[in-house]
């Protein structure tokens, strides 16, 4: 034991050497007789006369068997304790728990231990009585401060971390000693403060107590009191509570707003301390979160008729007036120096006033422009920059029509503000001015201020990084603005000119020397400065083609330089910045390549293959951001070229290979699924030759848990693609992939979670997806469907038994219900009149209705073509009949459908003097 | 629900500094976007020809095969009749 304390407190050395060895004897001892270690690390903590050292050594090599940052680790840990015999972890949990209160050192480590084990057991059942024992130290008479806080503590490590089902039916016995623990008169700041974080960390799942009025006025009592503390940790810690109770539990606020939280909110914002200015703004930076989602649903609702589950209370708009001026005096609060990762008041604020807009939209307008007006020419600096700010900042959410006169009557004073003495009002006029280009484009975009615009911005282009990268954004949103308003001619082609025309040229150029600045690492400038060039590509006229061929042609001599210098690269910044660089040249390329002609692309493909095989191979397990990048650029060298694409294949498919196996890294298997796709889809049947290898992988990948679930549905797209391309040649394949499919259809997810509801429409869309391309491929494109196709007819019920579950769900998404549309559509074009019976259904009949009644196109489209295919099996293919019968019926409306039985009863005269009527037509 | 922008101890920075200026546009982020891009393409592709080889055009959004709302008046079946004799004669 005396060996094990000293070898603990060695732990610490500054001595390397001591160090290791220390380590090395503990790993030992681990392994030998890990029950007895942890034993006997538990002692050690608990043991008051042992060294603070040793204590807090032991406490980390324990907490050490229970903890891992990796997920799975984590959960072997786990396991392996949940193995050891009860009355080991009795013995260890008696020691952790009777060493709470008994530390020197703060924060508590036995807190910690309690914890992770608590993590562990509590979860299965077990160490049903330690919730009782933790409220018991804090809440009986004469329990220490230090009992307390480390108590305290543990509880709030717990409540982090823990499953909310867990602890849920914990949650009042809990509450009791969080409150306890956070009353006013608690004179202990150290106890307070561990009492307001753990309450911080159960606002999760303490619901049931904020459903009631009594308990919910209590805490509410207690956090806002908190909020007063002069201690500015405990400050912090309540508002920071109030901040996440007002997003959890908006709709029970009412009663407090008025009285409480606006004051204090408000007096947080006016703090000379950061951390709780902060907080104070993050406080309304959420009602505005919340009252923005509470509008839409609100929108959402009106249009079904039906009132909303929530509604807004609309507290930013009642508090705008007294926001606006705090706000604004925050934003005169500026560092001067621009650290790009800090975060501060200042910032803070002016996202807050972005957020404001968004949700009062034109009621801001009056509060801010006064402000405006008045500090824009200032001759502090500060004033002048916030004014910009503030400007810049509420662009978005009031009215444009009531925002273009008074920013076009600001253009002349943003224009010479690119020119202010001061570096950060510089900053700030670039990145309002590109706000002007991206939200009130014609204010910009017009013969008055572009060619001052423009002359301005491309001299702040030398400026320092923090102002050429804002000028960058902009230039990329008035690229994008110009080109939308420009004039298609008659269709939607390519306009032959624009207003950026004549300045096209110089700029690119422009921007090609900025990327070449040495110091474009800073502040993301060379990024921004290949994303404006990049907008420049994608949105040019017909009469800036000449530029593009040759900017392509720059752009791949670049590629071949920095393949060059992959053998130069010594330090590590040194290979992000060529990474970096690799990345964006392969960006430059796919909007290069989007606009290149059918006729020049095979002129330069040969050289731009190359390099991006050269790319493959240099990249390979060390970024996968180039290899996604250069994998996109041969997405859209395979759209341009087509057919002509195949020569390249034997020496791409190894890399192909390669991205569909890395499961490490899902963004590049999905970028290697997505050309899959496009290959399929650019070579036709000539892909024949590669989809055994292809298809291989893409079924191991569907069949492999550690890949990714959001590459999935893009694996059951390509299968559709596949089998479009293969048409009857996919046969060999179908008995697989129909079998992988049912398995998918039939997919079910938590649907609490919105994330995983929105995955189950993706899942389900590709799978129609799938089936539409098996149905439409084995069928050819002749006027006969194929023999082939009627090896699908087995699977015809199940699609339709997967198409009904679908159609039943009441989260479908439109786009599901235009595939399921577009399917049916096509089960009854090949299948015909034995269709009749599996498709007239109710659900079917209503899927169809909504996709009708869809505002978009492609629904409206398909769910309309979809009845009429039915109609069509209805009337004995009777064409004319069916058209006027769907004609009609669409013409009348709902009207038509309730009355449809008793149209189509034979006994009604009209109906018999009508059909006479066409017969004789 | 809860906001995005808090983290799970109630500290906001990261997230809400995406939105400041444009400090979001990151190399991840574009290449992000990139990506979506290219599947929306992709998308717009694949929709394209499978309405060709359906035989399909897009809906005009006036022409008169429209559903009407849910919500639009009740017809007696004599004025349906009616009206698509109606509609006949001015065909005839």
């Amino acid at each position: 034991m005396e060996q094990v304390i000293q070898i603990l407190e060695k732990t610490t050395s500054p001595d390397k050497n001591e160090l290791e060895t220390a380590l090395k004897y503990l790993e030992q001892a681990a392994q030998s007789n890990l029950p007895e270690y942890v034993k006997v690390l538990s002692d050690v903590l608990h043991h008051g006369r042992n060294s603070t050292v040793a204590r807090m050594a032991a406490g980390i090599q324990l907490k050490n068997t229970l903890a891992s940052n990796d997920p799975k680790v984590k959960v072997q840990y786990q396991q392996r304790w949940l193995a050891f015999p009860p009355d080991v972890r009795d013995y260890v949990k008696t020691n952790v728990l009777g060493a709470l209160g008994t530390e020197q050192n703060r924060p508590s480590s036995a807190a910690q231990c309690v914890a992770y084990i608590a993590l562990t057991e509590i979860p299965v059942g077990q160490w049903p009585n330690l919730i009782d024992r933790l409220v018991a130290n804090v809440t009986t008479p004469g329990a220490t401060d230090m009992t307390k806080e480390s108590t305290l503590e543990a509880i709030g490590y717990i409540c982090q971390d823990i499953e909310p089902e867990a602890i849920a039916a914990q949650s009042n016995n809990i509450l009791t000693a969080i409150v306890h623990g956070m009353k006013r008169d608690e004179p202990n700041d150290h106890v307070r403060l561990a009492a307001t974080t753990a309450l911080l960390n159960s606002l999760e799942f303490t619901r049931q107590n904020f459903e009631r009025d009594a308990e919910r006025h209590f805490i509410m009592q207690v956090v806002c009191e908190a909020t007063q503390s002069t201690n500015t940790q405990i400050k912090v810690a309540a508002l920071q509570c109030l901040v996440k109770i007002m997003s959890l539990y908006y709709q029970y606020m009412e009663h407090y707003m008025g009285p409480a939280l606006f004051a204090i909110t408000l007096e947080a914002m006016k703090s000379e301390i950061d951390e709780v200015a902060l907080q104070g703004i993050e406080f309304w930076s959420n009602v505005c979160d919340e009252e923005v989602d509470l509008a839409i649903e609100a929108s959402e609702a009106a249009e079904l008729g039906r009132p909303p589950e929530r509604t807004s209370r609309f507290y930013a708009k009642g508090a705008l007036q007294y926001l606006v001026p705090v706000l604004m005096m925050t934003l005169s609060k500026q560092e001067e120096a621009d650290d790009d990762d800090e975060w501060n008041p200042c910032k803070a604020a002016g996202v807050c006033i972005m957020l404001l807009a968004t949700c009062t939209e034109d009621d801001i307008v009056p509060h801010v422009l006064p402000f405006v007006k008045e500090n824009i020419k200032h001759q502090n600096w500060r004033l002048r920059d916030a004014a910009i700010m503030a400007f810049g900042s509420i662009l978005e959410g009031p009215d444009p029509t009531n925002l273009k006169p008074m920013v076009e009557q600001a253009m002349p004073t943003l224009i010479e503000a690119l020119n202010d003495e001061s570096v950060v009002v510089r900053d700030t006029t670039a990145w309002t001015l590109g706000r002007v280009c991206e939200l009130i484009p014609d204010a910009a975009c017009n013969d008055t201020y572009l060619k001052l615009l423009l002359e301005a911005l491309v001299h702040s282009l030398k400026g320092e990084p923090r102002v050429a990268s804002n000028v960058c954004w902009a230039l990329s949103s008035l690229a994008e603005a110009a080109y939308e308003q420009a004039d298609t001619g008659d269709g939607d082609g390519e306009p032959p000119t624009y207003c950026l025309s004549a300045f096209f040229d110089p700029l690119v150029d422009v921007l090609l020397q900025t990327t070449d600045r040495a110091d474009g690492n800073q502040c993301n400038l060379r990024n921004a400065a290949y994303e404006a060039l990049m907008e420049l590509m994608k949105n040019s006229p017909h009469d800036c083609y000449p530029t593009v061929q040759k900017t392509t042609m720059i752009i791949l001599e670049r590629l071949q330089q920095v393949l060059h210098m992959e053998t130069q690269v010594q330090s590590h910044s040194d290979r992000v910045q060529v990474n970096d660089i690799q990345s964006l040249l392969c960006a430059t390329l796919q909007s290069v390549l989007r606009k290149v002609t059918p006729e020049d692309a095979p002129k330069i493909s040969d050289p731009i293959m190359a390099a991006l095989l050269q790319m493959f191979q240099t990249s390979q397990g060390k970024s996968g951001g180039v290899q996604e990048d250069a994998l996109l650029a041969v997405s859209t060298l395979v759209e341009v070229l087509g057919q002509n694409f195949l020569k390249y294949m034997e020496a791409f498919k190894p890399y192909l290979c390669l991205g569909l196996r890395n499961v490490d890294d899902y963004t590049v298997c999905a970028a290697a699924v997505g050309v899959t796709g496009d290959i399929c889809r650019g070579l036709g049947d000539k892909v024949e030759p590669f989809c055994d290898e292809l298809m291989s992988m893409l079924v191991e990948n569907l069949g492999n848990n550690n890949v990714h679930r959001n590459v999935k549905p893009a694996i059951l797209s390509v299968f559709g693609d596949m089998a479009l391309a293969l048409g009857p040649k996919f046969t060999k394949y179908l008995e697989v992939v129909l079998q992988m499919l049912h398995q998918a259809s039939q997919a079910q997810v938590d649907r609490s979670d919105f994330d995983m509801l929105d995955y189950l429409n993706e899942l389900r869309e590709t799978c129609l997806e799938a089936y539409t391309g098996i149905v439409q491929g084995l069928k050819g494109d002749g006027p006969n469907p194929k023999q082939e196709v009627q090896l699908l007819r087995t699977h015809v019920p199940h699609m339709i038994t997967f198409i009904t579950s679908v159609a039943a769900d009441e989260e479908k998404s439109d786009p599901v219900v235009a595939s399921s549309a577009g399917l049916i559509g096509d089960l009854c074009s090949v299948f015909g009149a034995d269709m009749l019976q599996l498709v007239e259904t109710d659900p079917i009949g209503n899927l169809l209705i909504q996709g009708r009644r869809s505002k978009t196109s492609k629904t409206k489209t398909l769910a309309m073509w979809a009845t009429k295919e039915i109609r069509r099996l209805k009337s004995n293919n009777s064409t004319w009949i069916a058209d006027k019968m769907a004609a009609a019926e669409l013409w009348w409306g709902r009207a038509l459908l309730q009355h449809e039985e008793q149209l189509f009863r034979p006994s009604s005269c009209r109906w018999k003097h009508w059909c006479a009527q066409l017969a004789r037509q | 629900m809860p906001a995005p922008a808090a983290a799970r101890d109630g500290s906001p920075g990261p997230n809400r500094l995406k939105s400041f200026k444009n400090a979001g546009k990151n190399m991840e982020e574009m290449r992000r976007r990139r990506q979506e891009t290219s599947i929306e393409l992709r998308k717009a592709k694949k929709d394209d020809q499978l309405l060709k080889r359906r035989n399909v055009t897009l809906d005009d959004p006036g022409s008169p095969l429209q559903e009407q709302n849910a919500s639009g008046p009740a017809l007696s079946l004599e004025e349906i009749i009616n009206g698509i004799t109606s509609n006949d004669s001015s065909t005839s």
